[in-house]
């Protein structure tokens, strides 16, 4: 005979027994794409967040080249761009940052461009038009136009001021180019032409200025990402100069994984994977497992007509390979779109700067070897049971099929119960593991649901913005800027407000923040914040010291009648009439919830005034502002003073207002938000507003998020939990059918077995909703509040709807499962079909 | 020459009260190209031998030597291969592979041992056992004779040393037994097979060469040893 592989011959007796068992491969096709789902959802969502932090980086960065080199000169970047390393290279030489005014929230640099590549390289590349050639030509970006009044249109007319080595220029250009602004990136580019600007620069001495301006900027790209320094610096090196003659920089959105993703996302993310690849192995196991036992005796068949064990394994092996090739392309395609759907909900937690979904190649591998992975982990136990099944089996009389069907008709049912009962009792470990992953998903639902439900809309926006509109200089609403008397709401503006339609209410607030020093109610502050409001810590330490020192912070406000309302008062009474006579004041606690206070009712504060005199004025009242209309930063030793707007413009200082709080009539609304964007945006760009819309987008995005996470988080856990109680419904027939001789003899026919199962499942489910709804949920809420406590936003609302809804499923697959089960288990094996053929 | 012999052969089921001997210290020699039909009452142990002779199940003491090899100290492994390339079996409920087709079911043990099948030898067995028509069957829509049969040309084309047979012809009616009988002499002779067969027939048995008897586990007579 000759010797030929056999492999041929094991591929087809694998490939008959695939095509032979319809409904396992239905449920292992089921358990490998829901694992699939599941592996390349993760990765899609990874990926995304991936490519999102570096398209981040970058557009922060301003550029997609792996490196630069700064500060060259002409002689210099022709000896570098020659190396053979290389793959592209091109410059750019800075002019100047653009001074116009209406340019101060969008910093603006002003330079040529070697090549579009460079323009390409660094993101500004002109989507509309071309990039400038002639002197008096200009491109840049539609932030910059819109901040310059300029239509984007070409041909439009562009005025743009510099100044270079302290000379002032303003010169007026012909848009040629643009391209649509990008917030993320800090700074816009107006692109001018070489000649242009190699002129202007030839009217300076250039030793004089900044190091950046007139030299070349390159931009570098190398055939691949990897180590780019080590690629910089050979280049330095190899080009025979010194590593300290030239300055580089590394685009860091190319640093790498490592930097970019920290250890606790690594390790999030290693947790779901191996959450992941449990879950599927209880489903993919489970599956194999009753097929094998199912079949054993076409296993001790193969194995009689001389199937060696490792040959066995291999049918087993192919066989999960044939259903992973049907399973696996379905669920990659399934959980990238599942995957690409969840990306900006998860991305939106996680809070990145840009939200782009992608797929990268790699998602798709490594979706694909880890559920194989998952597979062939699951198939382990199966086919090593078939490896072990004697030929013997294949001759032995099978002795399942009961067509009896002798049915007792009373009795029955408690036994039944009793007997599941104590098949549940049995194995306690799998009780708990069951219990334990069905009530944590229901519990993680209903937490989710809960908090998402408890995130008060009304505390948030009272928090962030108590009007229907606020206005005010664009250094107030930046937390890392200061409002320090900007004169932004100037009369012009007030009175073009003033004639807007719709207006309920307006209410202006001036500020004014004065040094002074601190009379001797504030002697024994720093012990009494710490006995009473349990300051500590470094806060403690610098209030101290500023005590110390005598210095303070004197925090005036001048506010209009509108605004009154909107004090919390703790202490005292506000009267406007007493207030207006310029002799009383209303001042601040110390801390929000007015607990402490330096200054009682009755007391004496110095107001500093106009010319640094002060006045002694008696306090009326202790009261707080609502932060959304404060000034947004805090000082430890801080005296919150108010005043009327009106006493404030005659005693303390004449300015304009810091903000102004609005609320019109419901109909107006989008007719001032248009107002008022126009106004911010093109006539006053030192102006910025915020609306309750705004806001309320953001909650209902937020809220949205929580319950969309919560959601996908306990779909996870359901489906661990759910494939843990088919492998416990599984074991039980299994061993049910081990004992079927015995429990037919004390009369149990396959529809009692059936019902005992039944029962069984509907015991576990009870179990699970006993602990979801006493331990699980009490333990939600507490964790729940936990963690909101410190979070004004939310007020718990407690609620068991949501697992209330889901306890039907859960019980519809406690009956059915085990059905499921038993009715697979019981059918015909393949052999079993031979002999009732006869 | 001997090719089969068991010494001592036990085999227990079940254990105290239920305690079955089904073997109880069997020593047998067959000799290379012997015909042997083993008879006895229903229950005397008589399939529970030829699985031990056959390496298909483990006996509780005692050795079986096939071709002067111990089998039983093999490995499982090891045991499968040296079954597949020395032992036929037929079994009276046929026991072929209900997915494959007839042709397929024939071959099965050449391919799984690597092998290419020896064609013309194969065509011969099926035109014997009057098969051409039904290679391409799936095996569950044969009648149990022509089942019986595919079994025979299954354990036969291999070409083993050794053919044991259980009741093959239980099913079939006289005729049809005759065929199959006469198919087993002749194929035995031409390529100097054994041939163990387990019968409650007395015709059959005495188409063998020698007739050994068994009663609760024990040979009790043999003819011609
Ligand atoms: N797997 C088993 N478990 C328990 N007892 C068994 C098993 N197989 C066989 N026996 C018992 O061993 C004894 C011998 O059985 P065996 O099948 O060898 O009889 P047999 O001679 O082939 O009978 P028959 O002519 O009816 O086929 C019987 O009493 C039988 O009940
Ligand atoms: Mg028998």
């Amino acid at each position: 005979m000759i010797k030929v592989n056999n492999k041929r011959t094991i591929r087809q007796v694998a490939y008959r027994v695939f095509k032979a068992d319809k409904m396992r491969n239905i449920f292992a096709v089921t358990a490998v794409v829901l694992t699939t789902i599941l592996f390349s959802g993760l990765f899609m969502i990874a990926s995304s967040l991936l490519s999102s932090m570096e398209e981040s980086t970058m557009r922060q960065v301003g550029g997609n080249a792996h490196a630069g080199f700064k500060y060259l000169t002409e002689e210099q970047y022709e000896r570098l761009k020659v190396h053979p390393d290389i793959k592209e290279i091109s410059y750019s030489v800075v002019l100047a940052t653009a001074e116009n005014a209406e340019l101060v929230k969008r910093p603006t640099e002003i330079r040529y461009a070697n090549d579009a590549l460079e323009a390409k390289m660094m993101f500004s590349m002109p989507t509309e038009g071309r990039m400038p050639e002639a002197a008096d030509e200009i491109a840049t970006d539609t932030l910059v136009l819109e901040k310059l009044g300029v239509p984007a249109r070409l041909g439009e007319k562009v005025v743009l001021e510099y100044s270079v080595c302290g000379q002032t220029h303003r010169d007026t250009f012909v848009l040629v180019g643009f391209w649509e602004g990008d917030v993320i990136m800090r700074a816009s580019q107006a692109w001018l032409s070489k000649s242009y600007v190699e002129e202007v620069l030839s009217q300076h001495d250039l030793s004089k200025a900044d190091a950046y301006i007139g030299s070349i900027n390159a931009d570098v790209n190398f055939a691949n990402s990897w180590n780019i320094e080590s690629k910089v610096l050979k280049v330095i090196l190899e080009s025979g100069y010194e590593t300290e003659e030239i300055d580089y920089g590394i685009n860091w959105a190319y640093a790498g994984g490592s930097t970019t993703v920290d250890a606790g996302t690594i390790g999030g993310v290693i947790l779901i994977v191996l959450m992941i690849v449990f879950c599927g192995y209880l489903m993919i196991s489970n599956v194999f497992l009753i097929s094998v036992v199912k079949d054993v005796r076409f296993y001790g068949l193969l194995k009689m007509v001389g199937t060696t064990g490792s040959q066995i394994k291999t049918i087993i092996r192919r066989q999960a390979l044939l259903i992973s090739m049907i399973a696996i392309p379905i669920g990659l395609l399934m959980g990238i779109v599942v995957g690409a759907g969840l990306t900006p909900y998860v991305l939106g937690i996680l809070n990145t700067n840009v939200i782009k979904v992608t797929l990268q190649p790699w998602v798709f591998l490594f979706a694909t070897g880890f559920s194989l992975l998952t597979v062939f982990i699951s198939i382990g136990k199966a086919s090593k049971l078939a490896e072990k099944v004697s030929p013997i089996e294949a001759l032995r009389a099978v002795d399942i099929s009961d067509n009896r069907r002798k049915e007792k008709r009373h009795g029955g049912k408690i036994r039944l119960w009793k007997m599941a009962a104590e098949n549940v009792g049995r194995n306690r470990k799998k009780v708990i593991l069951v219990v334990v992953s069905l009530s944590l998903s229901l519990i993680i639902l209903n937490t989710a649901y809960t908090m998402a439900n408890s995130f008060d809309m009304e505390k948030y926006l009272s928090r962030m913005i108590s009007h229907d509109f606020v206005v005010g200089d664009v250094s107030w609403f930046n937390i890392y800027s200061h409002y320090i008397n900007q004169d932004t709401l100037n009369d012009d503006f007030m009175k073009e407000l003033s004639i807007q339609n719709g207006i309920e209410s307006l209410g202006k607030i001036y500020f004014s923040e004065k040094g002074c020093a601190l009379d001797s109610h504030w002697d024994n502050m720093a012990e009494r914040a710490s006995n009473e409001l349990g300051v500590s810590g470094d806060w403690l330490t610098y209030m101290e010291e500023e005590i110390q020192s005598g210095g303070a912070m004197y925090h005036i406000y001048g506010i209009d009648d509108a605004v009154w309302d909107e004090l919390t008062v703790w202490k005292g009474e506000i009267d406007l009439d007493k207030l207006y006579s310029g002799d009383y004041v209303v001042v601040s606690p110390y801390d929000e919830e007015g607990r402490l206070s330096a200054y009682e009712v009755g007391d004496t504060v110095e107001v500093f005034g106009m010319d640094g005199e002060s006045r002694s004025c008696e306090v009326l009242a202790v009261a707080s502002m609502p932060y959304n209309v404060s000034i947004q930063h805090t000082h430890p030793v801080e005296i919150n003073i108010f005043l009327p707007s009106e006493i404030f413009l005659k005693t303390v200082e004449q300015k304009a207002p810091m903000i102004v709080s609005l609320d019109v009539e419901d109909l107006y609304i989008p007719e001032m938000e248009e107002f008022l964007s126009n106004y911010c945006n093109v006539k006053n760009p030192n102006m910025q507003y915020a609306s309750r819309a705004i806001y309320e987008a953001e909650y209902e995005n937020t809220q949205r998020t929580y319950k969309v996470v919560g959601i996908v988080i306990s779909v996870l856990l359901a489906l661990i939990g759910v494939a843990n109680f088919a492998n416990t419904s599984i074991t039980s027939v299994m061993a049910r059918r081990r004992e079927l001789a015995m429990l037919e003899s004390i009369g149990m026919t396959v529809k009692q077995q059936r019902g005992m199962l039944i029962f069984e499942g509907v015991i576990y489910m009870l179990l699970a909703a006993a602990f979801t709804w006493t331990i699980g949920i009490l333990f939600g809420m507490c964790g729940l509040s936990l963690m909101l406590g410190g979070s004004e936003y939310f007020t718990v609302k407690f609620t068991v709807v949501p697992s209330m809804v889901c306890l039907p499923v859960f019980l519809i697959l406690s009956v059915l499962i085990p059905m499921l089960c038993q009715k697979y288990v019981n059918s015909e094996s393949v052999v079993e079909r031979l002999r009732n053929a006869e | 020459m001997v090719i089969l012999e068991t010494r001592n052969l036990r085999k227990n089921y079940g254990s105290g009260e239920t305690l079955v001997k089904a073997l109880d210290g069997v020593n047998l020699q067959v000799q290379n190209g012997e015909f042997v039909a083993v008879v006895g009452t229903s229950g005397s142990g008589k399939s529970t031998l030829l699985h031990m002779l056959g390496g298909l199940d483990r006996p509780t003491s005692g050795e079986v030597y096939v071709d002067g090899k111990n089998i039983f100290a093999l490995k499982d492994e090891e045991l499968t291969i040296f079954r597949r390339r020395k032992i036929g079996f037929v079994f009276q409920q046929y026991n072929l592979l209900p997915t494959m087709n007839v042709y397929e079911n024939i071959i099965l043990p050449i391919g799984l041992d690597g092998n290419l099948p020896d064609e013309a030898y194969i065509r011969e067995i099926v035109e014997t056992l009057g098969l051409e028509s039904k290679l391409k069957n799936l095996s569950v829509n044969l009648s149990g004779g022509q089942q019986q049969r595919v079994a025979i040309a299954r354990a036969l084309a291999s070409k083993p040393a050794i053919i044991l047979a259980d009741e093959p012809t239980g099913n079939l009616d006289s005729r049809t037994s005759q065929d199959v009988l006469g198919l087993l002499k002749v194929s035995s002779e031409r390529f100097g097979q054994t041939i163990v067969m387990i019968t409650h027939n007395e015709e059959i048995a005495q188409m063998a060469d020698r007739i050994v008897r068994i009663e609760d586990g024990k040979i009790v007579g043999a003819a011609n040893d």
